[in-house]
């Protein structure tokens, strides 16, 4: 088996983040200016040029050779790239990527980059794979693996329709602390449970929203990363794992392999579950919030539903989950792993405002792509953790 | 486990055949007796490249389900098969109810093949 290597632990960090667009993107306004800004902006927390980026970490589903593309729009002439697509996932996976170029000396300031305008130039979604002959016939991937994991969970651990529907509520709460929130008008759980139904037993408030936005993530070596902002958010450990697309391969449809890219992510950062302070889990849908607080060890299985109805992923609970709203209710452009990865940096950073939690100073970012297909769990640390 | 040249067959045109003709074709492991449904040319649960070729009786039952409000609604199933995996399916009609005893209703050949289950006699 994989010896977890904890060299990697804490030799990078984020300096900057920024988001623009989101929500509804103001018109007129493309997909790369989106991301553009939302570059320039994060590069001004920090007093760096476009220049001075020499690594560029991204995926997008409006340009299959995004890192090409955008490096190109920026006058960016990239040491290092990777383009790795899984996914909402797939930025987790970059920071991953990047601390490691950045260690190895292969780049030195890293950007991590992603926009869409998937709200207000709403088309059919861009076709990135050949057809499947075994998927394609029966429309299981997508929201419907989503639907038929809740059916089961509700099958075998009995959760109840008001314990699925208390991760929409919450994320609602955080919003309405959120100026950028894309949905901040109150939500109650009887609103959830009577929302148009899309795949039993989801209701359109059970599912992300469809927004515009773009966020740029820098990262730079720790050593520097002192140098340019007096709060970086170090990385402190992440793991990677896949479980395929066709929801009839796997084991369970219950138990995802966050278990797996938690283990290693917390052996890397030497860090367990009771010394976490924060939770940015990726709730394409409420039932994902239900497995990652099991799989990444928060609640014993099938204890996600009494978990998140308790309210302590809510404002003022111990364990405050997506802060900024979260996919439910802030934004969700098609991926959102970029955009928990910028909330991130705002709570270590202590620059998120009016929904700032104290001084959170071990932070889990769980990135979730495809149906539950690609599992990446990162975990940042203050300057105390570190 | 067996680690042998891969078979000169191509096992999705011999998959296809099979199931254009009405039949649920399933490869078994030699090696751990693993058995699968979509063509393989290494067992997914072992690694072994010793496979040989099965059917499945089509009889099952519904391992999770969804009816979809989405266009065409069809109800999305993953069944249970009695040889021991799980395989994609639609269901003939509304039945959501996990572990209910399902078989073969048809396979529709018209475009990519589907596998279509209804409730068991």
């Amino acid at each position: 088996m994989t010896q977890i290597n904890a060299s990697l632990r804490a030799k990078a960090a984020m300096v900057a983040a920024a988001t623009a667009g989101t929500g509804v993107a103001p018109a007129g306004a493309g997909f790369m200016e989106l991301a553009g800004q939302a570059t320039l902006k994060a590069l001004a927390q920090v007093g760096l040029s476009v220049r001075d980026v020499d690594g560029v970490f991204g995926a997008s589903m409006s340009r299959l050779l995004w890192p090409i593309d955008f490096a190109e729009y920026m006058g960016i002439k990239p040491h290092f790239c990777d383009g790795t697509q899984i996914g909402g996932a797939s930025f987790q996976a970059h920071a991953l990527s990047a601390a490691l170029a950045l260690e190895a000396g292969l780049c030195s300031v890293a950007l991590i980059v992603f926009g869409a305008t998937t709200r207000s130039k709403r088309g059919p979604w861009p076709t990135l794979r050949d057809a499947d002959l075994f998927l394609d016939p029966y429309q299981a991937e997508g929201l419907h693996t989503y639907a038929m994991a809740a059916q089961r969970h509700i099958h075998e651990y009995g959760t109840t329709r008001d314990q699925l529907s208390a991760p929409a509520v919450s994320a609602r709460q955080w919003a309405g602390l959120n100026p950028e929130a894309f949905k901040r008008d109150p939500l109650t759980l009887e609103a959830v449970a009577q929302a148009k139904m899309i795949a039993t037993p989801l209701t359109v408030a059970d599912c992300c929203l469809v927004t515009d936005g773009a966020a740029a993530i820098i990262m730079t070596r720790a050593d520097r990363a002192v140098d340019l902002v007096t709060r970086p958010a170090y990385l402190l450990g992440a793991g990677v794992a896949l479980d395929g697309t066709n929801p009839a391969l796997r084991d369970t449809l219950t138990t995802t392999v966050a278990t797996q890219s938690s283990k290693r992510a917390y052996a890397m950062a030497g860090v367990a579950p009771p010394d976490v302070s924060m939770l940015q889990l990726y709730d394409a849908f409420t039932i994902n919030v239900l497995l990652f607080l099991e799989d990444l060890g928060f609640c014993a299985k099938g204890e996600g539903g009494p978990m998140a109805a308790s309210g302590v992923i809510a404002p003022g609970g111990r364990l405050p989950t997506n802060t900024n709203g979260g996919g439910l209710s802030c934004v969700h452009p098609g991926m959102y792993g970029s955009f928990m990865l910028a909330e991130t940096f705002a709570q270590v950073s202590q620059s998120a405002g009016g929904r700032q939690v104290g001084t959170p100073n071990v932070v889990v970012c769980h990135g979730n792509g495809g149906n539950l297909s690609a599992q990446v769990t990162t975990i940042w640390g203050s300057g105390d953790a570190v | 486990v067996s680690i042998e040249e891969p078979q000169t067959i191509w096992p999705e045109a011999f998959w296809l055949e099979a199931i254009t003709s009405g039949t649920l074709p399933l490869t078994q492991c030699n090696d751990c007796g693993s058995v699968h449904f979509y063509p393989l040319m290494v067992c997914r649960a072992c690694g072994s490249t010793s496979l040989s070729s099965k059917q499945s009786a089509g009889k099952g039952t519904v391992y999770s389900a969804t009816q979809s409000f989405q266009p065409g609604s069809p109800i999305i199933s993953i069944i249970e098969l009695d040889e021991g995996l799980r395989i994609l399916a639609h269901l003939e009609e509304k039945i959501l109810e996990i572990g209910t005893r399902v078989e073969l209703a048809s396979i529709d050949t018209n475009a990519a093949p589907k596998v279509i289950f209804k409730a068991a006699l």
